[in-house]
């Protein structure tokens, strides 16, 4: 990096862009060093003038004390190059205008030492008055940073889902702090940069700081800028920012242009990494003249992109991990339900949790052997081994099915096939085969170790139903055992999982009673509202929730079938 | 999740108290195959302070029951609290289990 005169940015930025353009940095610098110079010469000659007809013995002396005063005032505006150029100004001027009118050419002893001494002092002051400015600046930056970083960690270690509003407010917490201006870019599934954030403080008119964010997509071959910090992955530091510095990053005239408009003084651009890899950019950019980034922003920087990019994968990760477990289970569960005639049949699945995995729960409704088979059922666990024992389970019971008619023993084959699988997990489920008549159903039921089934009668009583039963994929002989009933017109059956009852309790179940009672004429929906509503607060939400009624329909209610909650 | 393991003469027991839910599993698991190795005559697993066992739990004392009858060992339960044993009555495995009084193991 070269660096140019300032001067190059003023000619390359025509007034037109900026039209209420304040005071350049050369401008500044320039009035600053000319009153400096003025105040350190001109205040200590008129005050030697005033007192020189009084005719004082060594007026040089009262001059050159008073002299300090503007030195100090140059030291504290200036730096100490400005400091000692005033001073020797002064000392000089002051010699040969008012002590000695050829004092140029004739430096005796005792001017000779009280211009060493006075350059000393002059020089001491300087030194001092700039080192405790920079510690205070320095101790400003320090706290900033450090207050930047708590801000940041705290941000991202909140693990927010949404990856852009995390973005957006870490761009907004650099601001003031550390940046005027922060961006945050994001290369898209289609290889080009998004602009996922932006943040800028007063100091940057929000046109331009807006304008920058939608801008044409860099040049990948470009040799700086944001396009070369994603192609190698490396930081790029800018402490001062020039008419080439600009041209050089900036993605074509118009944004070098809007750039220079910015009045950017000091850039950095750092890789957001993922594994190694650049997935996108962070751009600081200081609009201050007592702002330019050095290599300690530059390694802050990098931190902060470096935890933001692990932000990132987790949320992409997550993202996909939870898309993942919603195809998974979506496979799990019917897509749809089948209209079976008298029949209304309601499912209704919550899955525990955010969705990242696959709970264990399940139901499905299929036709085989000129009945309809019902199941609702329980797989220990989460995840991909849950969901592998549910894929086992949910196809087993439809194969065996197909060419079994006794229930009982179409939970024995799922209990050898989970026992064959050797996975050391088991099942529970509730398998209800039904007949369906004119207004009557024939019900043979099974309970593997699942909670039993309430049967609700059109009169409103419920009761549980169903013989014992035990957990498949343990016992080598599993005791099963079906239990024959008869539906009529207006009786629902209700089969559940565990995540409805508040298993705390000693007798959950009897909750879930009272809760169906007098559910006379109550449509599948109701029913399972009704179920849906019992949640205690010790129950939290730790299960999956699954419900699945079927209702035989009153004749008139004929066609008013299968809703699909 | 809270437990406490206590060796008595022929046998080891292990309390559990609280709720043993997913959150449990590794603690307990890791507990009682730490025992395991000791190859205990009788490896008790005394459930009497739970207040809440789920399917994880469950599959955590079947699996080490499995590993008990595997290996030719006795695995034996004290019974807990009705909500408890409740678990085991629904999937019918309480007559599967061993279960023993609590002074058995004292």
């Amino acid at each position: 990096m070269t660096r140019k005169h300032p001067h190059d940015i003023e000619q390359l930025a025509p007034d037109r862009l900026v039209p209420d353009r304040p005071l350049s940095l050369v401008d500044r610098r320039a009035r600053r060093i000319a009153l400096g110079v003025l105040g350190s010469v001109a205040g200590p000659a008129l005050v030697t003038g005033a007192l020189s007809p009084l005719q004082f013995e060594d007026s040089s002396r009262i001059a050159g004390l008073l002299y300090l005063i503007p030195v100090m005032v140059v030291a504290a505006l200036g730096g100490i190059v400005w400091g000692v150029v005033t001073s020797l100004l002064s000392v000089v001027s002051l010699g040969y205008f008012f002590t000695e009118p050829r004092f140029m050419l004739e430096v005796g002893p005792g001017e000779g030492v009280q211009l060493a001494v006075l350059l000393a002092v002059s020089f001491g002051i300087v030194r001092m008055m700039g080192s405790q400015r920079r510690e205070m600046v320095n101790a400003g930056v320090g706290q900033r940073r450090l207050a930047f970083l708590a801000g940041a960690n705290e941000l991202l270690q909140r693990a927010s889902l949404d990856f852009e509003r995390t973005m957006t407010e870490l761009a907004r917490l650099s601001v003031p702090g550390l940046a005027d201006w922060c961006t945050i870019d994001v290369r898209q599934d289609d290889g080009r940069l998004r602009t996922v954030a932006v943040a800028y403080g007063d100091r940057v008119r929000a046109p331009l700081a807006e304008n920058l964010a939608h801008q044409n997509q860099p040049n990948p071959q470009a040799q700086a800028g944001i396009a070369a910090v994603m192609r190698t992955g490396r930081a790029e530091l800018y402490p001062v920012v020039d008419a080439d510095i600009i041209h050089t990053v900036a993605r074509d005239p118009q944004h070098a242009a809007l750039l220079k408009g910015l009045e950017l003084r000091s850039l950095i651009i750092v890789p957001l990494l993922v594994r190694g890899k650049p997935i996108g950019a962070v751009k600081f950019a200081s609009v201050r003249p007592d702002r330019r980034y050095d290599a300690e922003d530059l390694t802050l920087a990098e931190d902060l992109a470096l935890r933001a990019g692990t932000a990132l994968e987790n949320v992409r990760l997550y993202q996909q991990r939870t898309h993942e477990a919603r195809v998974l289970q979506q496979s799990l569960l019917p897509p749809t339900l089948p209209t079976i005639d008298g029949l209304e049949v309601l499912a209704r699945f919550e899955p525990f949790g955010h969705g990242d995995l696959v709970g264990g729960d399940f139901y499905d409704v299929f036709e085989a052997g000129g009945r309809w088979q019902f199941v609702v059922g329980d797989v220990c666990g989460k995840g991909a081994e849950a969901a592998a024992m549910t894929g086992l389970a949910r196809h087993t019971v439809r194969a065996v099915a197909m060419r079994e008619e006794s229930p009982v023993e179409v939970l024995r084959a799922l209990n050898a096939a989970i026992l064959r699988a050797e996975q050391g997990n088991y099942c529970t489920l509730t398998l209800a085969s039904v007949k369906v008549g004119d207004g009557v159903a024939q019900v043979q039921l099974v309970r593997g170790g699942h909670p039993a089934p309430i049967l609700i009668r059109a009169d409103g009583s419920a009761e549980l139903v169903g013989g014992d039963g035990s957990l498949l994929g343990i016992l080598a002989q599993p005791t099963l055992q079906a239990t024959e009933l008869t539906m009529r017109n207006g009786d629902a059956l209700v089969l559940y999982t565990d995540g409805v009852l508040d298993e705390h309790k000693a007798e959950p179940e009897k909750d879930l009673l009272e809760a169906l009672r007098n559910c006379t004429g109550a449509p599948a929906k109701e029913i399972a509202d009704r179920i849906f509503e019992e949640e205690t607060e010790t129950m939290g939400k730790r299960d999956d929730r699954a419900v699945l009624v079927l209702r035989l329909n009153d004749v008139n209610e004929k066609g008013f079938a299968n809703r699909w909650t | 999740m809270d437990m406490k393991s206590e060796p008595f003469e022929g046998g080891v027991k292990l309390e559990l108290s609280g709720e043993f839910d997913i959150g449990g599993v590794p603690k307990v698991e890791g507990a009682i195959r730490r025992l395991e190795e000791e190859r205990p005559a009788l490896l008790i697993l005394d459930l009497s302070g739970l207040t809440f066992i789920d399917s994880s739990g469950l599959r955590v004392i079947l699996t080490a029951d499995r590993r008990a009858k595997e290996q030719s060992r006795r695995f034996a339960l004290v019974q807990g609290p009705s909500a408890v044993q409740r678990i085991f009555k629904i999937t019918g495995i309480d007559t599967v289990l061993e279960f023993v009084a609590q002074d058995q193991a004292s």
